[in-house]
């Protein structure tokens, strides 16, 4: 009786998940608990970093099995074997593999966009394309150190496109390049967008003198409701025409811009930017960080990815910056160079960002919507990027 | 690896990412050039008809404010705030090129469509993802 009772506590502690917790599993719990406390002290993005923070956690807690990497190894996804054999988190990660999550993330996100600003000033494309080098430098970068940490083309294009500063797009890319490092590419795109306030200014102080800082920019004209309707047309024809495996980004980006701007599906919208987002970013949030895994997370790749993210950034701040020098001299000093560093897709807070700098040398300069120009340029800028990185590597 | 094909690349991947948005430039121009002659022209087309009637809207508007002042919905509604509301109005119309002569009737404080709770939750929600 009692070797019974011995012999079933044995077997119930061998089944255990602390028996069988390994050191490296360990540590991926520790580093999710820290990414918590980032979430909700800090107020780092924790709409996204509090689910992937916490999918990671469930993750790696041992014999859990919530998540089954095996099952989406490999180039063809078998879906009766994820039927079969996946859990929850399977399931939710469907969304993210076969690249659904982040188009309706977009939708969402175009019915809270004003694109006035961009139409009111079309040539604040043009410095959302300038900062778009921030994507294309770190994929020169990532292929330099390629030698050392043996990055893959598709690989190092996956990792390029956190300089875009655009979450959706880089999980949307990871997941069609390089799923195995979706779990740390898109924890470095999320942190540092949250970061964007602390990378930025010294950046954009060291790349402008005083005088340029301090330039104040006409009022911006009035735009019509017809240009705003036809605006989002105009966008999805043409850059799907131009980039076609960059249809689904933008066009689900001006959808949902549509239906704002046209004013008669105002229950859609609402439904979009409130229900609909929140839903997704709940399972997109868990599913991405479910795959950060020890096995994934814990190698020399991550501390490259880390560095090369936070080098994209800066890289994709200064190009943006001295290409609105640029224009600053070409326009006879009308348009305020700081407002380049906001075509980094983080919306709002690049603008913000722009605008702050702004007001520390003026402060009755007001350059937020100025600024909210090349900013939302930058959204369309890189998801016109990441079409020709998964054209070329996909 | 061959750093020929990694630049070209990058070069590609820039000029696409320029090509693409310099169209978009050209285009949203013009539509912004046509529809600011649109404007324009709907403009001039109002003020012409409505030129003899401009003199007699300084006239029409200020009985019409002091007529109605006492009629104004809201009695917490001061008389200098509802004269100064009524001439942002008027301004405002005028600068759309509408200068027909127009009555206020009641001021009062407009309920937001969207409950207080679901403001702050876009708000959350517009911040950067």
């Amino acid at each position: 009786m009692i070797n019974i009772l011995i012999e079933t506590v044995k077997d119930l502690a061998v089944t255990s998940g602390l028996y069988n917790l390994s050191w490296q599993q360990g540590i991926m719990l520790a580093i999710s608990l820290v990414l918590m406390y980032l979430a909700i002290a800090k107020g780092y993005e924790p709409l996204l970093l509090l689910p992937i923070a916490f999918g990671m956690m469930l993750t790696n807690l041992p014999l859990a099995e919530l998540y089954h990497p095996e099952l989406f190894a490999g180039t063809e996804l078998d879906i009766i074997e994820v039927v079969k054999k996946g859990g929850l988190v399977d399931f939710l990660y469907l969304g993210v593999k076969l690249g659904i999550f982040p188009p309706l993330i977009f939708l969402g996100i175009g019915c809270m966009t004003d694109f006035g600003p961009l139409i009111a000033n079309p040539k604040s494309f043009l410095l959302g394309a300038a900062a778009q080098f921030g994507i294309f430098g770190a994929f020169l970068g990532t292929m330099a150190l390629s030698p050392l940490l043996g990055y893959t083309y598709a690989e190092a294009g996956a990792i390029s496109i956190i300089g875009g500063a655009d979450g959706p797009t880089a999980i949307f890319v990871t997941g069609k390049l390089a799923s195995h490092l979706l779990g740390p590419i898109a924890i470095a795109a999320y942190s540092y967008m949250a970061l964007v306030p602390i990378i930025q200014p010294p950046i954009m102080k060291a790349l402008t003198t005083k005088e340029e800082r301090g330039i104040v920019m006409g009022q911006l004209r009035e735009v019509s409701k017809k240009e705003r309707i036809i605006f989002p047309i105009l966008v999805t024809l043409i850059v799907s025409l131009l980039v076609p495996s960059a249809a689904i980004l933008v066009g689900m980006l001006m959808l949902g811009n549509l239906l704002r701007e046209s004013e008669v599906v105002d229950r859609l919208v609402k439904t979009a930017q409130n229900e609909l987002m929140n839903i997704i970013t709940i399972c997109l949030g868990v599913s991405v960080g479910a795959t950060a895994t020890a096995a994934n997370f814990l190698s020399p790749k991550t501390l490259g990815i880390i560095a090369i993210g936070l080098t994209a950034f800066a890289i994709g701040t200064a190009s943006g910056v001295l290409f609105g020098k640029l224009m600053c001299k070409l326009s006879g000093g009308k348009i305020n160079p700081l407002i380049g560093s906001a075509g980094v897709s983080a919306v709002p807070m690049a603008a913000r960002v722009s605008q702050k700098v702004a007001s520390d040398e003026n402060p009755h300069n007001f350059l937020l919507m100025h600024a909210m120009g090349p900013n939302v340029a930058g959204v369309i800028g890189s998801a016109v990027a990441a079409g020709v990185l998964i054209s070329v590597f996909g | 690896m061959d750093w020929g094909y990694i630049i070209s690349i990058t070069i590609i991947g820039m000029l696409v990412v320029f090509a693409a948005l310099i169209l978009l430039v050209l285009f949203v121009q013009s539509m912004g050039l046509l529809s600011t002659k649109s404007s324009n022209k709907d403009k001039k087309d109002k003020d012409a008809s409505t030129n003899k009637g401009s003199a007699n809207v300084t006239k029409e508007l200020k009985p019409t404010t002091t007529q109605n002042i006492s009629s104004v919905g809201n009695d917490d509604v001061d008389s200098e705030i509802v004269a100064v509301i009524t001439a942002a109005i008027s301004q405002m119309r005028l600068n759309e090129g509408n200068t027909a002569g127009f009555k206020v009737k009641n001021i009062a404080i407009a309920t937001n469509s969207r409950p207080i709770w679901g403001l702050a939750g876009i708000q959350e929600n517009t911040r950067a993802f």
